[in-house]
């Protein structure tokens, strides 16, 4: 991994692409397990203020039971453990990129924890509306502060794949004037098994996804970073 | 790259030079025209019409009034910043002839805690400051307990060597020394006739 080229294009073009992070067998099985998780190993919606060490996994469905976001921790026993290796192997790439310890949020020591939710967006009505975090916008809800901070970097993992799985609409990524936006699969060539990881300071939503095929919609992991001290 | 409303302008181009530089855009380039306003206001006031070496200068371009100021950096992620940004800096010669040059001498925490324990470096600083007086930057930009961490930047720093270096350097001043406070950053005096300058 060359972390300088990484850094290059995640601080100047707003994101980078590793392609096949994931084999498609991966992919497979873990979209299949994901999409048939059983409801009753998760709790219902937690605030995110009201996430603490120990806290258990959690899901929320909204806006059908078909659109999920099953939030996993990283101190929960792992209900997939191949995906929860996948998130320690993700997070300490990014904090690699971002210069941080490998360890951070991967241990209490460091004050923040790995949260990753796998998320399925089947409903057209369905939408994550146009936000910036770290970018001292007022959040409800908070992960914790909000602060200005052009360091830090989401990484979303693709589980399905653009004019396959879904259409219309799906994951975008504003450029930083906000003049015009990225739909990822459409306008690049990121498919399932390909992880992003994007300047999380920049303007990016979720909206107008029409499953297609009577396939998977759009089925995604995101990795977000909770304060917990 | 685009900055809350809050924020000058200036900083869209500030972070946008560093990235394309390869640094990242740390607290430390957030706060960047914020320290360099309080090191210059710093040198006016207490270095008036000195001679001063600043070491560990970073991508900082001091310009104070009424005192003649040098930069030394010979970090290498700066350099190719500094070699297109910053061109005259000081980054090959660090020797007792080169220091002794200079009325004063001030010198960054973050650097001495990213130089190794036995190098000559830091050695040619110990030996080559002697009476000169001699000035410690800290950044206060976020509490750290004394131990070996990945800094702003992503470098490891030890900070241990920096407390020892610090405590070897202020061991004889028994009534204490003076240190000037600004938003973001703490200056020590530490100068070895730490009585006669304030």
């Amino acid at each position: 991994m060359n972390i300088n080229h990484i850094r290059s294009n995640i601080y100047s073009s707003g994101y980078h692409t590793l392609k096949n992070y994931l084999s498609s067998d991966t992919v497979s099985r873990l979209a299949a397990t994901w999409v048939s998780m059983d409801h009753y190993h998760f709790d219902n919606f937690i605030k995110n203020v009201d996430v603490k060490p120990g806290c258990n996994p959690y899901l929320y469905t909204r806006p059908t039971p078909k659109d999920f976001v099953f939030c996993q921790h990283i101190w929960n026993q792992p209900i997939d453990e191949e995906l929860h290796e996948i998130a320690y192997d993700i997070q300490m790439m990014r904090n690699s990129i971002e210069g941080k310890p490998r360890f951070a949020g991967l241990h209490e020591c460091h004050g923040t924890a790995l949260q990753y939710r796998i998320c399925r967006t089947v409903s057209e009505h369905a939408k994550v509306y146009p936000h910036a975090d770290f970018f001292e916008e007022s959040r409800q809800d908070p992960t914790g502060s909000h602060a200005f901070d052009p360091i830090r970097i989401q990484a979303t993992l693709l589980l399905s794949t653009f004019n396959i799985d879904y259409k219309g609409g799906g994951f975008k990524l504003y450029n930083d004037t906000r003049t015009s936006y990225q739909l990822f699969g459409r306008d690049n060539c990121a498919s399932a098994g390909d992880l992003i990881f994007w300047r999380y300071s920049l303007l990016h939503e979720v909206s107008d996804v029409q499953i297609l095929n009577n396939g998977l919609g759009f089925l995604r992991i995101i990795f977000p970073v909770f304060e917990i001290n | 790259m685009r900055v809350p409303e809050r924020f000058n302008t200036d900083l869209e181009k500030i972070l946008d030079e560093h990235i394309q530089f390869g640094l990242l855009p740390n607290r430390i380039v957030l706060n960047l025209k914020i320290i360099e306003s309080a090191v210059n206001k710093f040198i006016s006031d207490k270095l008036s019409e000195k001679k001063v070496l600043f070491i560990g200068s970073r991508t900082f371009a001091f310009s104070p009034a009424c005192a003649t100021l040098t930069l030394f950096e010979d970090r290498s992620r700066f350099q190719p910043y500094l070699d297109f940004f910053l061109k005259n800096r000081e980054h090959s010669k660090l020797t007792k002839t080169f220091i002794t040059n200079f009325d004063a001498v001030i010198i960054s925490s973050e650097y001495i805690s990213e130089l190794n324990p036995i190098s000559e470096l830091l050695s040619s600083i110990n030996t080559s400051i002697g009476n000169l007086p001699l000035f410690v930057i800290e950044y206060n930009l976020g509490t750290r307990e004394p131990g070996v961490f990945y800094n702003d930047d992503g470098v490891l720093s030890n900070y241990l060597n920096y407390q020892r270096w610090f405590n070897k350097n202020r061991s004889h001043m028994h009534t204490g020394f003076n240190t000037y406070n600004y938003s973001i950053i703490k200056i020590h005096d530490l100068t070895k006739t730490y009585f006669t300058t304030e």
